[in-house]
């Protein structure tokens, strides 16, 4: 289980997080929801540790500050907000996400070749393999970086808006094949989103960022029961069914 | 066409081209007279000129290329931007500098040059290296610092150059570049170091590959990025400042080479430095050759007949990936 304890980090004089406590429940796709400036990607930075923060960040008994950088990302993979484009193709990209458990020569193992294919299968990416990344859609990009990280193969993953510039139809097929493998593979997701309906939709929890504290984090359902969505981000939310499934909507006041 | 079949190819044509270097030049030399030469069997005014003055040329023309080839690649790598070269960390300024100071300080003391132009370059580069690890160590850090050097060391060779016109003239001699004077003896310790920068960076390529994904990507991929780029500079600045010692500042290598390797094998460094190293090594001695031989017996240095060909050939490149990139 992963877990944030007491993470407070700042920026020049600047306090972006305060005393950030929450845990990700095991195989549970948690999304992660606050304001522009609330501080969720620099939660991910310190996660990555990209910036200095105090607290804990724990995996089991594992403090992750004090693993060596390999075994880390061999425990958690981070998938960044923005990524550049290299010009390389889908299946060489993909291949990095095997760097933690390469030797020097950065020859592939059986079980690395293994873990490829099955990290194409499971983001649907086959089609795309042998495209040039910079040749990609923002869409079909996502996917093979979903891929990669996929080939890391850790037991928890974060992703920082991945569906960022997507279209609507583009976004929701990504996120219901992030709910597949969450399922599927018993993989522990947290991802960091802007769109309240979205995550009303397919997340199982919620941690809700204010001013770089932690003003909820619980099951969904408590969360909408609560009406913490709509007292922090000032919407109003429309609940109706539809072929015998709830679904809700969030709209600006 | 493969990776491998590429390589392959480019091997024997490094091999042709060596050849070419040793059989062509001011001297001519008939087929027989060169083989008879080259087996040790002919006269000994052609195993001179293929042992003593031609061979050297050649070996420090491969030694040169693949050295400034490899500096390239890695500067290109750990800074993400195609116009970096061995000059953006000080190379080819602290190599100047020290030059400068040497022919001021001891004039007579000619033979102790290409030590003091390897001291001058590494030592600038281990200064820009120390500064880019206090600050950030960031990809712009190490280029606005080696900016900043480059601008201090480049205004100290020109208050030193003021003071006497003969410096300055001997100076301008090294700047261009030339492998005329190089004599096999003196290419032991700078191919030493060439060859094992190049290994230590055939080490780091698959790592440095993963950079090209920006540096939150790769820390998240177990990679200590801060460690990587100053462990790549260090081999960076040690291949260059090696072919500073015998070869001068040779132009547009480090620059135009690892963009015409990416287009025969593509971005990855693993496959892009052995093949920048075998198309340096092909450039330097052509280039070395061609001005042996297209004014004879006069030479054309060849830092300047790179530079000629260099830079309409970068321009060519930059146009056609305009071109490619659908930008008119």
């Amino acid at each position: 289980m992963l877990e944030f304890r007491n993470i407070s980090a700042a920026f020049d004089d600047k306090r972006v997080l305060e005393n950030v406590t929450f845990s990700l429940r095991p195989h549970r796709l948690t999304v992660l929801l606050g304001r522009n400036g609330s501080g969720k990607s620099t939660l991910l930075r310190c996660l990555n540790q990209e910036i200095p923060y105090t607290g804990q960040i724990t995996e089991g008994e594992k403090d992750l500050a004090f693993l060596p950088p390999k075994e880390r990302a061999r425990t958690v993979a981070v998938l960044p907000q923005t990524m550049p484009a290299p010009h390389i193709t889908a299946e060489e990209l993909i291949g990095m996400g095997r760097s933690p458990y390469l030797d020097l020569t950065g020859r592939f193992s059986a079980k690395d070749r293994e873990m490829i294919g099955r990290a194409i299968a499971d983001a649907n990416a086959q089609q795309l393999c042998h495209r040039f990344v910079d040749t990609l859609s923002g869409g079909e990009r996502q996917r093979v970086n979903l891929a990669m990280i996929l080939a890391q193969n850790t037991p928890i993953a974060l992703l920082d808006e991945p569906t960022a510039h997507m279209d609507q139809s583009y976004e929701a097929a990504f996120l219901r094949q992030l709910r597949y493998i969450n399922r599927q593979r018993k993989k522990t997701f947290l991802v960091i989103l802007h769109d309240l309906t979205l995550a009303a939709e397919y997340a199982d929890d919620l941690v809700i960022l204010e001013d770089g504290k932690v003003c909820f984090a619980g099951t969904k359902e408590s969360c909408l029961k609560a009406g913490v969505i709509e007292r922090i981000f000032d919407v109003k939310c429309y609940r109706f069914t539809e072929n015998g499934e709830e679904k809700i909507f969030f709209s600006a006041k | 066409m493969s990776y491998k079949r590429k390589i392959l190819i480019l091997l024997p044509v490094l091999l042709l081209t060596a050849l070419a270097g040793l059989y062509f030049g001011s001297a001519a030399l008939s087929l027989p007279e060169f083989f008879s030469a080259l087996t040790g069997r002919g006269q000994i005014a052609h195993g001179i000129i293929l042992w003593q003055l031609r061979l050297p040329r050649v070996a420090a023309g491969i030694l040169a290329g693949m050295g400034l080839s490899t500096a390239g690649v890695l500067l290109q790598s750990v800074t993400a931007n195609e116009l970096a070269g061995p000059n953006i960390i000080g190379i080819n300024s602290g190599a100047g500098l020290a030059v400068i100071v040497m022919l001021a300080a001891a004039p007579a003391a000619g033979k102790i040059l290409p030590a003091a132009a390897f001291a001058g370059a590494f030592g600038a580069a281990l200064v820009i290296l120390t500064a880019a690890d206090r600050l950030s160590g960031s990809r712009s850090a190490i280029l606005l610092i080696g900016i900043a050097m480059t601008t201090l060391l480049n205004a100290a060779i020109s208050f030193l150059s003021l003071l006497d016109e003969g410096i300055l003239a001997q100076y301008n001699h090294f700047t261009v570049g030339s492998l005329k004077a190089v004599q096999l003896g003196e290419l032991a310790v700078p191919a030493a170091i060439i060859i094992v920068s190049f290994l230590g960076a055939l080490g780091l390529s698959n790592q440095l590959g993963v950079l090209c994904l920006g540096d939150s990507a790769a820390a998240a991929l177990g990679i200590r990025v801060k460690r990587l780029r100053l462990m790549a500079l260090a081999c960076a600045a040690a291949g260059a400042a090696a072919v500073v010692s015998f070869a001068g500042l040779l132009g547009f290598v480090g620059l135009v080479v690892p963009h015409i390797a990416r287009r025969l094998v593509g971005e990855r460094p693993v496959r892009l430095l052995p093949c920048a190293a075998l198309v340096g090594g092909i450039i330097v001695v052509l280039a070395d050759l061609l001005g042996r031989v297209l004014f004879a017996p006069s030479e054309l240095p060849v830092g300047i007949l790179m530079s000629v060909v260099g830079a309409p050939y970068f321009l060519f490149l930059l146009c056609r990936r305009r071109k490619y990139a659908g930008i008119s």
